[in-house]
């Protein structure tokens, strides 16, 4: 073993898990009731919190990760306090409401012994804990400070056992579930509010949160499928279990896909395990309505769709394909007409796109159709040169179709908060874009620089043009559709007198001249100014795509000088960002820019070229000119 | 003996009692299976770290602990030495 040996021995990580193990429920075990005690017991649960948090979950995940091909060892040996627990478990399941205090003390003492809780959670299963969770919420008193101790005492330690040792049986979260569905329809127990208690534990394992979301995903489809409803009647207001639970979002506790949306936008690994399913995602886009505006589902599928730091390729590829399903459902269906968007959807939509731009560039660029129901139902990424790897690079992407893109882009941009996390994403990826390619023609040029250089410019132009269309135009759009509101209200107006009018008429006995008088002047002005205002929608957009080509072109004039592609301005060694030079006094500006436009690229050298880019970002910014012809 | 000096000698014997049982969990010699031997990268050096810094803490918990006891049951034999004059002085006035 040389010195700069990094990496671990096989065996001893085992031993070392193990006695680290030992060593957390050691030091849960430490209590006295003596208060000079109080300080030595801060210093072992800090020393057991730095366990848990430092050593303890490093090696758990090298210990769970694939390169140890050898079986994490089993529990040493079998507690008696679990067997103790369980009993009593099953003494509270018969109705002995006197044996509750007794469980009471004991889960809150050995709660924390992760060994023990879980022989406990094996010995119940997934159907005994969904009858003890059940009983603790439907049987007793809403206020029973034991029952919801209990309650929270157990879902902690699930989330504890689950994380440390595993899921405590094989088909834990389905039977949890199918216990869940039989007490709802068979004893009238809301066992939705149950499960909503489980799911919003932030302790829960991946493979647990996922098991259960997906289980709760499959009943509900075989329940639309039988034209069923999946969680009927019943409501769970006072339940020790909703204690937790602000009075505002109240009505969510008794539709648990609100809680698992929430559990999986905690846990992206486990959206991941749903989000990559093409029979998961299509019963949460077209199995119903969302009453939040789409926030939950959003925020879940962001939450899939993100590529972690340092990602291993097959988590990337995972996202890739989550954001496919996502982009394409969402986008292509009829979900956005039917629902009143949150502004969080937006950004988290926004947020999707921003993580997936380079397979926004290649719809817009590459001219990609629609994505079949086939296409989508085995889904396949499609792979694109990355530049910022170099020039051969290739990166497997999702895949967008044109109509669902479009729509998904609109719902990013429904949002202030949308449109800002899209703009930044979108700045990002095209100074990257820009680097990529200043990179490849600094160190590895292609035969015809010039070429190469105006085709990713254009294409920088193209994608910066599409999201001036959809994003810019998407403020338009509601500021039309507020015009529109006004060209009803004239018309309605309109209508209103002309009826008035008859009326008048058919009665034969008043005289109204203040409609004409008052209101018809009216509906002239509001005319005018909805006139005004498209002509203001075209002005804005001629700027804006004015702005956005001046901007790109400096960010690649920016990174061509920092490769030392092109020389830097007279009186300077590079280009600040765009930010910065925005910030230079006027002259300065016009100096630098001049010098960077006006130069005449020497023997070799290549230089931007403006209009390529303002051209391709109009190109894309025709049909919002044919639509206000 | 009096009722307090009696709640003090039980939390003496109670805190030596803690005492031992934190120089005697499992954390206390897991040093042995952490060594490079076993682990090495920077978060293994960060972890070995902050093994020894609470291990450390957990020794002077301990020490703590026993100083503590120590004054307990000093106090509470001065309880009982006051209780003996008391009831010395009791039968001297009877």
């Amino acid at each position: 073993v040389g010195a700069g040996w990094v990496g671990y021995h096989p065996q001893r990580i085992l031993t070392l898990f193990a006695r680290a193990v030992d060593a957390h429920i050691g030091l849960g075990r430490l209590s006295s009731d003596a208060p000079e005690a109080a300080d030595a017991l801060r210093a072992v649960r800090a020393a057991r919190m730095h366990l848990e948090d430092g050593l303890l979950a490093h090696v758990q995940r090298i210990v769970r990760s694939d390169v140890l091909l050898t079986p994490v060892p089993a529990a040493p040996l079998r507690s008696v306090v679990a067997d103790d627990i369980a009993e009593l478990a099953r003494t509270v399941l018969g109705g002995d409401g006197d044996a509750l205090d007794e469980l009471h003390e004991l889960v809150s003492r050995h709660g924390d012994d992760a060994w023990a809780m879980r022989e406990v959670f094996a010995e119940l299963g997934g159907r005994g804990t969904a009858d003890l969770l059940a009983t603790l919420g439907s049987r007793f008193d809403p206020d029973d400070a034991a029952a919801l101790a209990i309650a929270e005492s157990l879902r902690r330690s699930l989330g504890d056992v689950s994380t440390m040792l595993g899921v405590p049986t094989p088909t834990f979260a389905d039977d949890l579930i199918a216990r869940c569905v039989e007490l709802r329809a068979e004893a009238d127990v809301n066992t939705a509010a149950t499960l909503s208690f489980v799911l919003r534990s932030g302790y829960l394992s991946t493979d647990l949160r996922a098991g259960l979301v997906g289980a709760l995903l499959d009943h509900e489809r075989a329940s639309r499928e039988r034209e069923d409803t999946a969680w009927p009647g019943g409501l769970s207001m006072g339940s020790v279990l909703n204690l937790e639970v602000p009075d505002d979002d109240l009505w969510m506790v008794d539709d648990p896909r609100y809680a698992a949306m929430a559990s999986l936008a905690a846990d992206g690994d486990a959206a991941r395990a749903i989000f990559t399913d093409p029979s998961r995602v299509d019963e949460l886009v077209s199995g119903r309505t969302w009453d939040d505006g789409l926030r939950g589902l959003l925020a879940a599928g962001a939450a899939a769709s993100q590529v972690p730091a340092d990602a291993r390729p097959d988590v990337q590829e995972q996202a890739a394909v989550a954001a496919t399903q996502l982009v394409n459902r969402v986008g292509g269906a009829d979900l956005l007409m039917g629902h009143r968007l949150d502004p969080q959807a937006a950004e988290s939509a926004a947020t999707v796109l921003s993580v997936h731009m380079l397979a926004v560039q290649a719809t817009v660029s590459l001219g990609r159709g629609e994505v079949s129901a086939d296409e989508l139902d085995s889904p396949e990424l499609a792979t694109v040169p990355e530049d910022s790897f170099g020039r051969d690079f290739r990166v497997a992407i999702a895949v967008f179709g044109t109509t669902p893109l479009a729509g998904f882009t609109r719902l990013a941009a429904s949002a202030e908060s949308g449109v800002a996390t899209l703009r930044a994403g979108l700045s990002t990826y095209q100074a990257g874009r820009a680097d990529g390619t200043a990179r490849v023609l600094a160190d590895d040029p292609p035969s015809n620089p010039g070429e190469y250089l105006d085709e990713a410019m254009f294409q920088s132009g193209e994608l910066e043009g599409y999201f001036v269309e959809h994003v810019g135009h998407e403020a338009e759009r509601q500021g039309r559709s507020r015009d529109s509101t006004m060209e009803r209200w004239i018309d309605i107006g309109t209508l209103s007198l002309w009826r008035a009018e008859d009326a008048v008429d058919d009665w034969g006995a008043v005289e109204v001249p203040f409609l004409s008088e008052t209101l018809r002047p009216a509906a002239a002005i509001a005319k005018r100014a909805w006139a005004d205002h498209e002509a203001g929608a075209a002005r804005n957009a001629e700027h804006n795509a004015i702005a956005a080509s001046d901007r790109l072109t400096y960010q690649y004039y920016e990174a061509l000088v920092a490769h030392g592609v092109m020389e830097p301005p007279s009186g300077v060694s590079s280009l600040p960002p765009f930010e910065g030079f925005e910030a230079l006094p006027m002259a300065r500006r016009i100096e630098i820019w001049t010098d960077l436009v006006e130069r005449f690229p020497a023997a070799g050298e290549v230089s931007p070229n403006g209009g390529v880019v303002e051209l391709s970002l109009k190109t894309q910014q025709l049909p919002y000119y044919q639509e206000l012809d | 003996v009096s009722i307090e000096s009696e709640e003090l000698r039980r939390r003496t014997v109670e805190l030596r009692r803690l005492a031992e049982a934190i120089e005697r969990t499992p954390l206390m010699t897991l040093d042995r299976d952490v060594g490079p031997d076993t682990w090495r990268s920077p978060a293994a050096d960060d972890c070995r770290a902050q093994l020894s810094r609470d291990q450390l803490d957990l020794h002077r918990a301990a020490e703590d602990l026993r100083w503590s006891a120590y004054r307990l049951e000093r106090e509470a034999d001065e309880l009982d030495v006051l209780e003996v004059l008391e009831a010395a002085a009791r039968m001297v006035g009877a």
